[in-house]
């Protein structure tokens, strides 16, 4: 874990964020931070140069993801509205391009197939990748992690072949019918931005009982090109330098 | 995602734009609509216009292509270039169906 910078900026922020940024700061003030959350040591962020100030950007924050963003080195929390907050997102992304950490945490239902998310997948992948076309491909991985962490993590919807579109309409009133339900609509989505010596990583969590990315979606079914589905963590893998999935198949890590 | 149809030497050619995926079902489900009545016997997409494609969008041009076959037809796609081309490449549709320049 990098150096800890005491700075913080709280714009809006409720009590129960402000009391886990608190405790985290009494904590690392005190030298004896908890344990970072279960990052492998090639995969945490660089430690934090002193003139660079790592940036928080959450929108409807939860505990969680902003207990374990500040576990990895923070310096300040802007916390934005979702749901038409698309201008404000983009306009800020290039300026966060000297930081070293930016991270979302949304609910479900405000980012499943929104301008947000494209937002952001969009944002994320220029500062990872100069190149246009990398960067379009970078998104690419970005938007099908997303989607998966959404439909099959927090909405709890396994994978399943479509072999027809009578299949893909019934699939998608699902995912619009448990969207629906608070239980499943407001859980989180996280997404981690941050720099490490070997490139860009991307962290996305969600909120769900996990799943695994074999069965009807796994490599070696796909390999045989017989599945209409199942085809994300294949491109995942494809189009990432590397890829490291944990917690269940709750958090996925990839490197650009 | 938006489409235009055209005939000419390939057949009957579906013109696809902007972005192909999950959301565009209903599209392609008007597209698979007009691909069975289609007069012509060969059937083209050409993808020069598709800014990109996600999984859920491959899912569904294996299902025109089906839809193609059942309905006795030759089916191609062609002209895909950045992002979709990769996305196809990866996906290895070229052992599934033609694939065009």
């Amino acid at each position: 874990m990098g150096p800890v910078v005491l700075r913080s900026r709280f714009i809006d922020v409720s009590p129960d964020i402000r009391k886990v940024i608190e405790t985290e700061i009494a904590a690392l003030a005190e030298g004896s931070p908890a344990e970072p959350d279960g990052l492998p040591a090639d995969w945490r962020p660089e430690e934090t140069a002193p003139s660079e100030m790592p940036v928080v950007l959450c929108g409807h924050p939860d505990c969680n993801m902003v207990e374990e963003t500040l576990r990895k080195g923070y310096g300040g929390l802007l916390q934005v509205a979702t749901r038409g907050c698309c201008a404000p997102v983009l306009s800020r992304l290039p300026r966060l391009a000297g930081c070293n950490l930016i991270c979302f945490s949304i609910r479900s239902t405000d980012l499943f197939g929104s301008m947000l998310a494209g937002a952001i997948t969009a944002g994320l992948a220029r500062l990872a990748v100069a190149d246009r076309e990398e960067a379009s491909l970078a998104r690419t991985v970005l938007d099908e992690l997303v989607q998966n962490a959404i439909v099959h993590g927090n909405l709890g919807l396994p994978t399943r072949v479509l072999e027809s579109m009578d299949d893909i309409d019934r699939f998608n009133s699902d995912i619009a019918s448990r969207l629906a339900d608070p239980a499943y609509g407001m859980k989180h989505v996280g997404i981690g931005f941050w720099r490490t010596s070997a490139g860009w990583t991307a962290e996305i969590v969600d909120d769900g009982d996990g799943y695994a990315f074999t069965g009807a979606g796994s490599p070696e079914k796909l390999s045989g090109n017989s599945g209409y589905s199942g085809r994300g963590s294949q491109i995942v893998r494809s189009l990432s330098r590397a890829v490291h999935i944990d917690r269940g198949g709750r958090r996925t890590l990839v490197r650009f | 995602m938006e489409y235009s149809i055209k005939s000419d030497s390939r057949g009957c050619v579906f013109n696809l734009r902007g972005d192909l995926k999950f959301s565009d079902s209903s599209v392609v489900r008007t597209m698979i609509g007009e691909i069975k009545n289609a007069a012509d016997r060969s059937i083209a997409l050409d993808l020069s216009g598709l800014s990109s494609i996600d999984s859920a969008g491959l899912g569904m041009i294996l299902l025109i292509n089906d839809a193609a076959s059942d309905a006795g037809k030759s089916f191609s796609v062609g002209k895909a270039g950045g992002q979709v081309k990769k996305m196809l490449d990866i996906s290895r549709f070229g052992d599934l169906m033609t694939i065009s320049d």
